[in-house]
């Protein structure tokens, strides 16, 4: 379960995220959607305790992330902000980020594999294309087998092969009973995976629904949501 | 706490800048030792008039191990710019740990190779130095040798406090080498400007690796509590400005 509740944040005289709440339960996939700049990233970087909110809180399990011992248990992240060090291995990245919650090596294998980079694995980071960084963003955040996932735009990069393989592993991951929260700019791709949808505009909630409950053709609705605020 | 220094650990040995840099503080340490006892021995044996007057062989044993200090700075300086703080705080999300653990890491990673490094460049120095060699045993010498580590220790911790503040290598390197190599050498010119040199980092530090103390000049003592306090408030820097800092 992740609540959001009331969050802010500025950026000078820009709010970023203006008094957004919503929930994401455990067992679904929601879909977090909002066009460029509506604030998605900067939301989950508070879920995340890598950025400070301003008013509000973002809770992931009922507790602040950054309370959290071993965080990577219980949450897992994608996120554009936590790319991996370019010089690193991929392998490597995964050994450090096991080392550092106490989870055994072998979990590594396992994760690279998962993803289908089990050869790239030795590789540097800085060497892979756009979609191998994406499953390697997707491997480390499924590293400890967490009971929450927040993914930022996942797709991205990814070839048509690769999205479906995406959609299936999200689904999985919900039917297990996980917190699946997805963001993505891209309604059609969200729309055929999502249980729910969050929509945000100018940082601020502007439907979170069913994907069911959305009637009519669901682009013309996200831009007659999101233009709305305009 | 534990797995996250261990996860700093696997950090620093999987990208090449902060190995390489402290796989050079032993080579820098004992290839200068070697060649300055060489030409101690050289000036020695033709009564050169260009050896210092103060030329002892039991001090100038401590002078390779300041060479492979400008390599140890420039290992603190990576092994802090180089780790993106977006997966680190990922991971140790509390920034008190993560300073904690990480500073950590670089002591566990670089006191080793410091201890070889101090008494292999010593050992080298009074080799070449042949006849006029001493033994490490002299008085006041393994006292200088643990001054010596706990110097570039402390240097070492504080380049990394100092990087922690700005993220940049590149403001930490251009201030730490220049003021290590030259910068507070050259303040020491001037007669005004001696009292505050004193009191840099590099230059109080220094103190703790001198064999036998000079009258006029901070003692070992004073000197390391000088370069504790820039240790401190380097990482306390750090430390604050992590605390608030966005990812």
């Amino acid at each position: 379960m992740i609540e959001v509740e009331g969050l802010c944040k500025r950026y000078g005289a820009v709010a970023a995220v203006d008094d957004l709440s919503f929930t994401a339960p455990p067992g679904v996939v929601t879909g977090f959607l909002g066009p460029n700049g509506a604030g998605k990233s900067t939301t989950m970087r508070m879920m995340l305790g890598l950025a400070a909110p301003d008013a509000g809180r973002a809770l992931v399990g009922g507790r602040r992330y950054r309370e959290l011992e071993r965080p990577l248990r219980q949450v897992g992240a994608l996120l554009e902000t936590a790319a991996p060090h370019r010089g690193r291995s991929g392998d490597a990245h995964l050994r450090w980020l096991a080392r550092s919650q106490g989870i055994g090596v072998r979990r590594v294998r396992e994760v690279l594999e998962l993803v289908g980079l089990a050869e790239a694995g030795r590789r540097r980071v800085g060497g892979y294309s756009q979609g191998m960084r994406q499953r390697l963003g997707l491997a480390a955040a499924l590293l400890g087998d967490p009971a929450i996932v927040v993914l930022d735009e996942p797709a991205n990069g990814l070839d048509p092969e690769g999205i479906r393989w995406l959609r299936g592993l999200l689904r999985g991951l919900a039917s297990e009973g996980r917190t699946v929260l997805v963001s993505s700019h891209l309604i059609g791709e969200v729309a055929r995976t999502a249980d729910r949808l969050v929509v945000v505009a100018r940082g601020r909630l502007v439907a979170d629904a069913e994907t069911s409950e959305f009637t009519g053709d669901l682009e013309d609705e996200f831009l007659r949501l999101t233009g709305g605020m305009r | 706490m534990i797995d996250a220094v261990r996860g700093e650990l696997v950090k620093l040995r999987s990208v090449p800048g902060p190995l390489v840099s402290l796989a050079l503080v032993p080579v820098i340490s004992v290839g200068v030792g070697a060649l300055n006892g060489w030409s101690g021995r050289q000036a020695l044996t033709s009564h050169s008039s260009l050896l210092r007057p103060d030329f002892t062989a039991q001090q100038s044993g401590f002078d390779g191990v300041q060479y492979g200090m400008l390599a140890l700075i420039v290992f603190g300086v990576l092994a802090v710019s180089g780790d993106p703080l977006g997966p680190a705080l990922l991971a140790v999300p509390r920034r008190g740990a993560f300073m904690a653990a990480k500073m950590i890491a670089i002591t566990v990673a670089a006191l080793p190779v410091v201890v070889v490094s101090v008494v292999a460049s010593d050992l080298a120095t009074q080799m070449t130095l042949g006849p006029y060699g001493k033994s490490l045993g002299e008085s006041g010498v393994p006292r200088a040798l643990g001054g010596a580590v706990l110097y570039l220790m402390l240097m070492c911790v504080l380049a990394a406090g100092f990087t922690m503040m700005t993220r940049t290598p590149l403001v930490p390197l251009a201030v730490l080498l220049p003021l290590v190599t030259v910068g507070s050498q050259l303040l020491t010119v001037a007669a005004a400007g001696r009292r505050a040199a004193e009191l840099l980092p590099d230059r109080a530090g220094a103190r703790l690796l001198t064999v036998r103390p000079e009258h006029d000049a901070l003692g070992p003592m004073l000197g390391g509590a000088v370069l504790v306090a820039w240790v401190v408030a380097a990482v306390a820097g750090g430390a604050l400005v992590l605390r608030r800092r966005d990812v």
